[in-house]
């Protein structure tokens, strides 16, 4: 009994590390060569290990017809935008057709590009494409002064500048917690 | 000494505060500081609401409800937004481009640099962070987070980095940004806020450089979709606003088991994320930074 349990526990966990090879090393570059991989939510139940979700996703105007196809390297296999009925605003300058590709800077997360096309002075399909990052080293961005991130969660409040929480508003400013400390910051 | 100085902009019907700390100057002189700095970051404010306000009809994100996504492909130099932003002092950092089909290079418009955001959320989130809500393309709730980092980077940081002030920090809507000079002992003391007292807080997080962003079931202006109601407010702290932001949504959306779980499953954000969670209960929990620090940073245990 001992002895088949523990062939079990080698099995799964066998399973388990070349499951977690594929996503880590496999996955992401398919995702990278792939232009199109349809559905955004793309039904990877554990994404461990991997930085990234693995997903380019699509995303189309107004109706929300996304075909979960599989990974063709078309970028056409998208969904089409700007099919709405009502479309009553062109826009004002006309669109040279042709793919055109918008690239974000890399933030922590990865790289995303947008591919968008343009057939007969319209854009006809909108293409999210995510770059991996290449290992977790990447992930601390350079800013403009050193991360001296020192952070620390404590249960009171001693002095504090700023309140975070989720129901202010205009109308509900004043006399706030924020506007009390505000004004008396201001009144040091 | 340390003073501060505090000023409040109203834009997108919410509260901004804008704060600058200075260890040596006096209270009048960081008063006439801040008092050239906020009509700025005000107006920035103002030109993200008209580009991104679902709820005007000139706006970008109306045009692309309507069909429009030219949005996307416009040069950010041509449009209101990015004109100003610029000015000179457009950080290098977040200079995305746009290729056009005849090869020329545009400066990518903040419609597309906010639109991939949204994509890259979504698929972080594995779709607990959605673009689309009933059908239509609403950035709003990456928006003001995004925003606030924006405007923190380009009007603020410059103070800090030619020595004007020491620390700067800018907030709305329970998503505020902050940054410390490396040459100043200053922290950043933000409290979270108690959601049965309104002027009661249950933590205070001490941070120099980053972001922290708070969302909850009252929240105005989220439009978020929840499979679980087990979270009444979550708080995550990270280096970048924008993420702290969508991560806090994503809390609320999937519930706290299925946010911890996102964040194992990513070493970024395990790496980086700090929370505080209200659960419906009324009790509070915290998430840790999953992996060890280096030496040079500190983070003390929860306490």
């Amino acid at each position: 009994m001992k002895t088949f349990t523990r062939t079990a526990i080698a099995i799964v966990a066998g399973l388990a590390i070349i499951g977690d090879a594929f996503l880590l090393f496999v996955k992401p570059h398919l995702a990278q060569q792939s232009t199109s991989t349809g559905l955004a939510t793309a039904g990877t139940e554990s994404g461990a290990g991997s930085t990234n979700s693995n997903d380019a996703g699509t995303t189309d105007g107004t109706s929300n017809n996304s075909d979960s196809a599989s990974g063709s390297n078309s970028a056409d296999s998208s969904g089409t935008a700007s099919d709405s009925s009502s479309d009553s605003s062109d826009s004002s300058s006309t669109l040279t057709d042709g793919t055109y590709t918008s690239v974000s800077t890399p933030n922590e997360y990865g790289e995303i590009q947008l591919q968008v096309k343009v057939s007969g002075g319209k854009i006809t399909t909108i293409t999210t494409l995510k770059v991996p990052t290449h290992g977790r080293s990447q992930s601390v961005n350079a800013q403009a002064i050193p991360e001296l991130t020192e952070r620390a969660i404590s249960a009171q409040s001693a002095d504090i500048q700023f309140v975070s929480g989720a129901t202010e508003t205009s109308t509900a400013f004043v006399n706030s917690l924020q506007d009390a400390i505000n004004q008396a910051l201001n009144a040091d | 000494m340390t003073v501060i100085q505090a000023r409040v902009i109203h834009a997108m019907t919410i509260p901004f505060t804008l704060q600058l700390a200075s260890d040596t100057a006096s209270a009048a002189q960081l008063a006439t500081l801040i008092d050239t700095v906020t009509p700025r970051v005000a107006d920035f404010l103002r030109q993200v609401e008209t580009t991104f306000s679902p709820f005007r009809s000139d706006s970008q994100v109306t045009a692309a409800r309507h069909g429009d996504w030219s949005p996307l492909l416009a040069d950010a130099s041509d449009h209101h937004l990015p004109q100003s932003a610029a000015q000179g002092q457009r950080p290098s950092r977040h200079a995305g481009i746009t290729l056009a089909p005849d090869g020329t290079r545009r400066t990518q418009s903040a419609f597309a640099e906010v639109y991939a955001l949204m994509e890259q959320a979504k698929g972080l989130t594995h779709g607990h962070f959605d673009p689309m809500h009933a059908g239509a393309y609403d950035p709003t709730g990456i928006v003001k987070g995004w925003a606030v980092e924006r405007a923190h980077e380009q009007f603020l940081m410059p103070l800090i980095k030619s020595g004007q002030c020491d620390a700067a920090a800018l907030g709305g809507g329970g998503d505020i940004q902050t940054a410390v000079a490396d040459t100043s002992d200053f922290t950043w003391n933000i409290g979270v806020q108690d959601p049965s007292n309104p002027h009661g807080t249950v933590r205070t997080v001490t941070m120099r450089n980053g972001g922290i962003a708070t969302s909850g079931t009252s929240q105005r202006g989220e439009h978020i979709t929840r499979s679980t109601h087990d979270l009444t407010q979550a708080t995550v702290i990270g280096d970048h606003l924008t993420f702290a932001d969508m991560w806090a949504t994503t809390a609320i959306s999937a519930g706290e088991r299925t946010f911890r779980e996102l964040v194992a499953a990513n070493p970024a954000a395990q790496n980086d994320l700090m929370a505080v969670f209200i659960r419906a209960d009324g009790t509070v929990s915290e998430l840790k930074p999953g992996r060890s620090t280096p030496p040079s940073t500190n983070r003390p245990a929860l306490s």
